[in-house]
């Protein structure tokens, strides 16, 4: 009896003391089961203004309700939209109905099931309340939403949006749980202890230091593995750095090229370029002779080199960016526009046939028609450095074309003012140098009714910041027009591709560059970082894929208590043999 | 002018420079240009009246001298109205990040109060001396060096490179706790706040006894000189009795004044510290108010800022006034 108790310890004791060690061998080794577990640390640049999802105005506040709410459909890394709370969608005939599919199976963070009441309360919320200030434009063309049972709900538009209206303009709206907002004051609720759907609960937030976030365990994605999400507010960009050095961060973006470099070094760190949706444009007030001839447009763009500014100003991130105003990619993109390559004597010639040259003294500042200095004044906002820069180096190449230019830095708030952007209509400045960021071209058709269609807001005689006038801003807002009332995405096309065409000719704007990102991360903890050419490693797909390289390391006294264990009884036993 | 009447005299002084400033600050912010609802105003996926709807909510688009009185009633009821971003009221924005700069500045006032006024004895008794020659080439060199410079050598070398040469310290690089503190015991998380707080803390704190000593070494020097002093001496009584009894009454009393009045630079430089080392204080909430333009934010961090400051002002004067009885007649 002794005996086969003595058996049955040291078996079992074996057998715990196996168990335990095992359970430190990395999983990757012995199958390829997710990772569950690990905290990932991520960086913003600032405190978020309020979690309410319907009156918050900055990145920082859509940043972290991207963890916690999600939509009907998700724009991936590749632009491409992908079902999320939907499974499928499907417009009818005539393109005015559009009928979503649900999911089944989802479940709000507070554990109350996610129905379809819910997705018809947050439409008819953003339908009815014109004030609420995160609604998209789309809400004005739509007629009414009907349930049609608990997982198919179709809109009604008073027309047959595009596809991308629809995916990009409709479907991305976030969906709020009823029984939590059916019952507040939808633009003073605070939505403290936000709840929603999305991959990532909120667990914790202490105002301007950090976020943390459980998983959503329960979420109807593969997805998340993590356990915890903590987002950092971080200001300064060196801190951010040593944080990222010492493990105290996983990603950084916006670092100098000095500080990448010396990030390169560490094997533990990756970098990954990609580009932003934001282009720099020199904005010249064409209520003002002579930058109303087109001729004398072409001219100055032709005469910057704006390779250089992208590799001087801007530390070699970016691209320049195509005269027509559109991202050089996408399925609305025509390559085939005038180029402007940096040509200084092109430039002179063509100043030279407009007759402005340096008739008077020998300043090599060449007049105008009336005998008056081809001098201008650059706006440009002081709080960004590289858009001063970028300025400094026109002024050098105005210089080699004969026009003096001087530099007036001013706070933003007051560019914007002057430059008319906030509907001012004061236009008092001669060039101006801003950026637009956010018109989606290379994913969405209406972006140039956006920025051109002269009945539109930016392109409309209310804002019209550079005063494009003529036959071309005329043509192009009838092609605007036309693109708004097809639904036939080649016809969509070829109508951009004409718009292109005319904006490349006549340059409303004349587009300097477009601006990349550098975004550094760890990749010694971490696996399976989903990015894009024009997406970071911090982002929804990849909160949904990465992983923990190895299992979370159980307490190092496991693995000791295994080992005196094993040592302790066979100990034991060897006494008792004696 | 007997002490009430003094005190009376101060206390009427202070509420008018406080109305003034208040006033002022209202509308120099209100005619620089941009608003709040500029956030909302370049996203062009947005409905384009919004900017309009959200300004008439706000009570933006009433004439400037209605929103001024609206502001003052709801000041004189102790309501510092709502901030347009946070949605809650600017009291309760305030009283988030206000508990942690007490303790920054808190912290710092005291040890500064301290130290400084010991330092800048010590130095001034021992004036010549190597220690003073110390004192003051230290306080030169440490002046050329900007506030927010200082932050960054403190991180580059007591956070990221004590940790990359394996230091057995290293201070923590952001924030004011650790984000997983949720796991430590009580004990634990009050050391955690600590060790957060030690270098800004030190930063300040380093900054601050410098000056304050400074300052209260150049008024015992000038106090050294008078003629009370050299009757003390010429009495027979020990340097302790003369410095203690003597010297270091008289030369605090310009101090005092100067520690009142050092409220408002310490909040200032707070900014400074506090964007630095990420600690989530009142002085950062007030820069990013700014930024965003919430007017009724800003406001309502100024108001207190400028309360504090007129408050110990006030209550320096108060005591100067106790201490000293010839300034009441001045």
């Amino acid at each position: 009896m002794i005996k086969l108790n003595r058996k049955i310890l040291v078996s079992m004791t074996i057998v715990l003391a196996f168990s335990m060690m095992v359970s430190l061998v990395p999983t990757s080794i012995m199958a390829q089961e997710p990772i569950y577990g690990g905290t990932l640390y991520t960086p913003m640049g600032s405190d978020i203004d309020t979690l309410n999802l319907f009156t918050q105005g900055t990145t920082y506040s859509s940043y972290i309700l991207s963890h916690i709410y999600d939509s009907l459909v998700q724009y991936d890394v590749d632009n491409v939209p992908q079902p999320v709370i939907c499974s499928a969608w499907e417009d009818d005939v005539t393109g005015e109905i559009w009928t979503f599919t649900l999911r089944e199976g989802i479940v709000w963070h507070d554990g109350t099931p996610f129905t379809a009441d819910d997705v018809m309360f947050t439409w008819n919320l953003l339908l009815n309340d014109d004030t609420i200030p995160r609604r998209s434009w789309i809400f004005d063309w739509i007629d009414g939403f009907t349930k049609i049972d608990e997982t198919h709900v179709s809109v009604d538009f008073s027309y047959a949006p595009g596809f991308s209206d629809v995916m990009i303009d409709f479907a991305t709206q976030w969906i709020v749980p009823e029984h939590i907002w059916d019952s507040v004051d939808v633009l003073t609720f605070t939505n403290d202890a936000a709840i929603g759907c999305g991959p990532f609960k909120l667990a914790e937030y202490e105002p301007a230091q950090f976020f943390r976030f459980e998983a959503h365990t329960e979420y109807h994605l593969d997805g998340p593995y993590l356990a915890e999400k903590v987002v950092q507010i971080v200001r300064e960009t060196e801190a951010g750095y040593y944080a990222l050095s010492t493990g105290g961060l996983d990603v950084l973006g916006g670092a100098p090229p000095d500080l990448v470099d010396v990030a390169m070094v560490d094997p533990a760190i990756e970098k990954h370029e990609w580009l932003q949706d934001y282009w720099m444009y020199l904005g010249l007030n064409q209520r003002i002779y002579p930058m109303n001839i087109k001729e004398f447009r072409q001219a100055v763009l032709y005469g910057t080199n704006r390779s250089e500014i992208v590799d001087v100003a801007r530390y070699g991130r970016g691209l320049t960016c195509p005269a027509s105003c559109s991202l050089p990619y996408g399925d609305y993109y025509n390559p085939d526009v005038k180029e402007y390559d940096f040509n200084v004597a092109l430039a002179n010639s063509m100043l030279d046939d407009l007759g402005f040259l340096d008739s008077i003294g020998d300043d090599g500042i060449r007049e105008d028609a009336n005998g008056t200095d081809l001098a201008f004044e650059i706006m440009v906002s002081a709080e960004a450095q590289e858009s001063v820069d970028t300025a400094s180096l026109v002024q050098g190449y105005m210089a080699d074309i004969g026009i003096d230019i001087t530099i007036k830095p001013v706070l933003f708030d007051v560019l914007w003012h002057e430059v008319g952007g906030d509907g001012s209509q004061l236009y008092d400045y001669e060039w101006c140098l801003l950026g637009w960021v956010g018109f989606w071209s290379d994913i969405h058709p209406n972006w140039a009714s956006w920025l051109f269609n002269a009945n539109g807001n930016w392109g409309g005689d209310g804002k019209n910041i550079p005063g494009w006038s003529g036959d071309p801003r005329a043509d192009v807002t009838d092609l605007c027009e036309q693109i708004f009332l097809t639904n036939d995405e080649d016809e969509k096309k070829d109508l951009l591709n004409q718009i292109q065409v005319i904006v490349a000719e006549d340059l409303p704007y004349l587009p300097l560059n477009i601006l990349g990102g550098v975004t550094l991360y760890r990749v010694d903890e971490f696996d399976g970082w989903v990015m894009g050419s024009t997406t970071g490693p911090d982002n929804w797909e990849s909160w949904l894929n990465i992983q923990l390289l190895e299992p979370e390391s159980s307490p190092g006294f496991l693995a000791l208590g295994a080992f005196l264990t094993v040592v302790v009884v066979v100990g034991l036993v060897r006494k008792r043999r004696r | 002018m007997g002490l009430w009447k003094y005190i009376l005299k101060r206390l009427i002084f202070a509420l008018v420079t406080y109305f003034v400033a208040v006033t002022l600050v209202f509308f120099i912010y209100h005619v620089m240009q941009g608003d709040p609802t500029y956030i909302y105003s370049g996203n062009v996926h947005i409905d384009e009246d919004i900017p309009d709807s959200t300004r008439e909510r706000w009570g933006l688009d009433e004439p400037l001298w209605k929103q001024y009185f609206i502001f003052l009633r709801n000041l004189l009821q102790g309501d510092l109205g709502y901030s347009f971003f946070k949605g809650k009221p600017v009291m309760e924005v305030i009283g988030e990040t206000l508990p942690w700069t007490l303790l920054l500045l808190g912290s710092a006032f005291i040890i500064n109060g301290i130290l400084g006024i010991l330092l800048g004895s010590l130095v001034a008794w021992r004036r010549g001396s190597k220690v003073d020659a110390t004192f003051v080439l230290t306080y030169n060199v440490y002046n050329a060096f900007p506030l927010f410079f200082v932050g960054m050598l403190f991180i580059a070398l007591f956070g990221y490179y004590f940790y990359i040469w394996d230091f057995p310290i290293y201070f923590p690089l952001l924030g004011a706790q650790n984000p997983l503190s949720y796991r430590f015991t009580f004990i634990q998380q009050v050391g955690d706040v600590l060790w957060h707080l030690a270098m800004p803390l030190t930063v300040l704190v380093i900054s601050g006894v410098l000056g304050w000593s400074w300052f209260m070494r150049g008024n015992l020097i000038n106090v050294k000189t008078e003629d009370y002093i050299q009757t003390a001496r010429a009495k027979g009584l020990s340097e302790n009795q003369i410095l203690f009894k003597h010297g270091f009454r008289n030369a605090l009393l310009p101090v005092i004044t100067s520690i009142g009045m050092s409220v408002g630079g310490l909040i200032g430089g707070s900014v400074l510290i506090e964007s630095v080392f990420n600690y989530p204080g009142t002085g950062l909430l007030l820069l990013n108010a700014l930024l965003e333009n919430d007017y009724n934010l800003v406001q309502g961090a100024f108001i207190i800022i400028a309360g504090l400051t007129l408050l110990g002002l006030l209550i320096a004067e108060i005591l100067y006034g106790f201490i000293d009885p010839r300034v009441r007649n001045a």
